[in-house]
């Protein structure tokens, strides 16, 4: 990390998961860029608490970075998809760590991926009906490759299998508190899995080793 | 059992936890008729408020120093600089207003006994904040929804 200047962290997603890591981060002193090509619908609004009615039909990127700055923070939103080869330049480039807190498995795999090689630590936050989890990668440790190998041909989204609102603070919770530890310099949690299996299950926390075989195994 | 009755922006802002066999249109109908207590003097506590209006947990109840003005230290999602100087529960009550139109939020005249009450930790961040009271939120909408509430 830049010793000069404040963190850096770009943010996949601004609706459930994402919303809340962003207001975490930034609540933490870290400068977020959030990329979110969507538009706030009613259907958000059990579960996005970071808008309201009088956001319907607005970016979330760019609402969403308007809360941080009222709240005192730094964001800057973009209403667009990730893009890896736009990840690798320009403005985003500069960053400490990326967090996904997107709906789209594809998205997971490419920010997991982008991290990966660019030797930045990350996170990848999932909820899904009851449950959810949260991985965190690190140069050096198991990847999200090495868990879940490649992306699914098809997997249900929210709009398919439906999810508990409050749950998706609960899980953006713990996927910014984990950002902030590696922000801070804290990799001892990279190449864990905290999973949760439903209400009234304790979360578990997994350790991984490096699957062999894995694209990783060539990096430091 | 009959049929709950929802309108159509209704069905569109919950379709989410209907979908959920867990919850379906008698669980979403059970969050309607339930009321809930929280003490909103803390950070966590607030989230909580918030994320079970959002989910449709008919009648908040505020509890807590309401009537004492919003600090310095209490600033923070989801109260910007516009809260600094009013009452904590009329600050609180317009943030969970704004979070879901059906809700009916009441200001509790004394604490009741089944407040729910998160206290905020010292050093505690709003990581921390959005984990408990997601944590606290979700097994009280699930134990509401799904009729296993004590």
């Amino acid at each position: 990390m830049n010793g000069s200047r404040s963190p850096r962290a770009l943010v996949v997603g601004a609706g459930g998961l994402g919303g809340p890591i962003a207001l975490a981060l930034a609540a933490g002193g870290v400068e977020v860029a959030v990329h979110d090509p969507d538009v706030v619908e009613l259907s958000n609004l059990h579960r996005q608490i970071a808008f309201t009615d009088a956001d319907l039909g607005a970016a979330k990127a760019r609402r969403l970075t308007a809360l941080i700055e009222r709240l005192g923070g730094r964001a800057v939103g973009h209403v667009d998809r990730f893009d890896p080869a736009i990840a690798a330049t320009g403005a985003v480039a500069d960053v400490d760590l990326l967090v996904d807190g997107s709906d789209d498995p594809a998205t997971k795999f490419a920010v997991a991926d982008h991290a990966g090689a660019a030797g930045l630590p990350y996170v990848i936050a999932s909820a899904l009906g009851l449950g959810g989890n949260v991985f965190v990668g690190g140069p050096g440790a198991a990847c999200y490759r090495c868990l879940f190998e490649d992306p699914p041909a098809e997997a249900p989204s929210c709009a398919d299998a439906g999810v508990l609102g409050p749950l998706v603070a609960w899980i953006g919770g713990v996927a910014a508190g984990h950002g902030l530890r590696l922000l801070a310099g804290d990799h001892r949690d990279a190449g864990t899995v905290w999973r949760l299996d439903g209400p009234g299950r304790a979360p578990r926390t997994l350790r991984l080793t490096r699957r062999p075989g894995c694209a990783c195994e060539a990096r430091p | 059992m009959t049929a709950p009755r929802f309108t159509d922006a209704q069905m569109r802002r919950y379709s989410r936890q209907i979908l959920l066999p867990a919850v379906g249109g008698h669980g979403q109908a059970r969050l309607r008729a339930a009321e809930v207590a929280i003490d909103v003097d803390g950070a966590a506590g607030r989230i909580a408020a918030l994320l079970l209006a959002a989910a449709g947990v008919g009648r908040i109840v505020l509890c807590g120093a309401l009537d004492r003005p919003v600090a310095e230290a209490d600033l923070g999602f989801p109260l910007d600089a516009g809260a600094r100087g009013r009452g904590l529960g009329d600050a609180v009550a317009a943030q969970v207003a704004a979070r879901n139109p059906d809700v009916t939020i009441v200001r509790a005249t004394a604490r009741p006994a089944s407040c729910l009450h998160l206290d905020d930790e010292p050093g505690q961040t709003l990581a921390d904040a959005l984990a408990r009271a997601g944590a606290a939120a979700t097994a009280l909408a699930y134990a509401l929804a799904t009729g296993t509430a004590p």
